[in-house]
């Protein structure tokens, strides 16, 4: 039921875990991520975002090209991102975060 | 709209997403092993020369203090090898260095060593051989 819930509010809270993006938001911090503000709008430059990969990563977007989003994490010497794994499709892109 | 927000917020599904590196991110350095077991002689030369009669209680604070960070950075220079020794190097490299289970293995037993005692011999034996596999690791560095 909760991963019902989960999957279609349009809202959600995230828990951010890890330090890759330090100091924008810190291990355990708790966002905002609207899953529906890009069904109306494109993604931006500088945005941030969570990401469909192996796992729910969050990122920052650094460079858009077409439909293709090079997102990096803010700490950049840790942070496993698109310098690792390549550029992602808009369509893995779950959606953009605010700070709480 | 915000004090809505901030209402409904509470309520909202709750999930993770990851900040962190733990997928393998190809970003290895025996740097801050070396700086760990440096640390640890720091602390064994500063537990040596506490006052061994007399102590006050900054002595003894010192003391303390002295030995939780020997033990620490023991501990993380156990972390950092066992980092390099399972995630950077492959089987690959030991066709160079044939030898390179043993060290490290040695290596991280040294760091247990250094935690059970005070002991300046460990302590050098220890930067020794992190020494070594940093000298190993820039070996396979300079190969790629």
């Amino acid at each position: 039921m909760n991963k019902l819930f989960t999957r279609f509010s349009p809202f959600i809270k995230v828990i951010v875990y890890g330090n890759s993006m330090h100091p924008t938001f810190k291990n355990g911090e708790i966002v905002l991520v609207n899953k529906l503000v890009y069904r109306f709008t494109k993604p931006k430059l500088n945005d941030i975002v969570v990401v469909k990969n192996s796992l729910d990563l969050i990122k920052r977007i650094k460079k858009i090209n077409g439909k293709s989003y090079f997102v990096v994490g803010d700490n950049l010497k840790f942070s496993t991102d698109s310098r690792h794994f390549g550029w992602i499709s808009k369509s893995q892109i779950i959606g953009k975060v605010y700070k709480l | 709209m915000k004090k809505l927000l901030s209402q409904i917020i509470p309520f909202l599904p709750t999930q993770i997403a990851f900040a962190h590196c733990d997928v393998p991110c190809g970003i290895y350095d025996p740097k801050p092993a070396q700086m760990a077991a440096a640390t640890v002689l720091k602390m064994v030369e500063k537990i040596e020369a506490l006052p061994k009669e007399k102590q006050t209680i900054d002595d003894m604070n010192n003391f303390v203090r002295m030995v939780w960070t020997k033990e620490e950075h023991a501990r993380k220079c156990k972390e950092e090898i066992l980092i390099l020794w399972t995630d950077y190097f492959k089987d690959e490299h030991l066709k160079n260095f044939p030898n390179l289970h043993n060290i490290f293995w040695k290596a991280a037993k040294l760091c247990s060593e250094n935690k059970q005692h005070v002991s300046k011999e460990a302590a050098l034996q220890l930067i020794k051989a992190v020494d070594e596999i940093a000298d190993i690791f820039a070996k396979t560095k300079a190969a790629k």
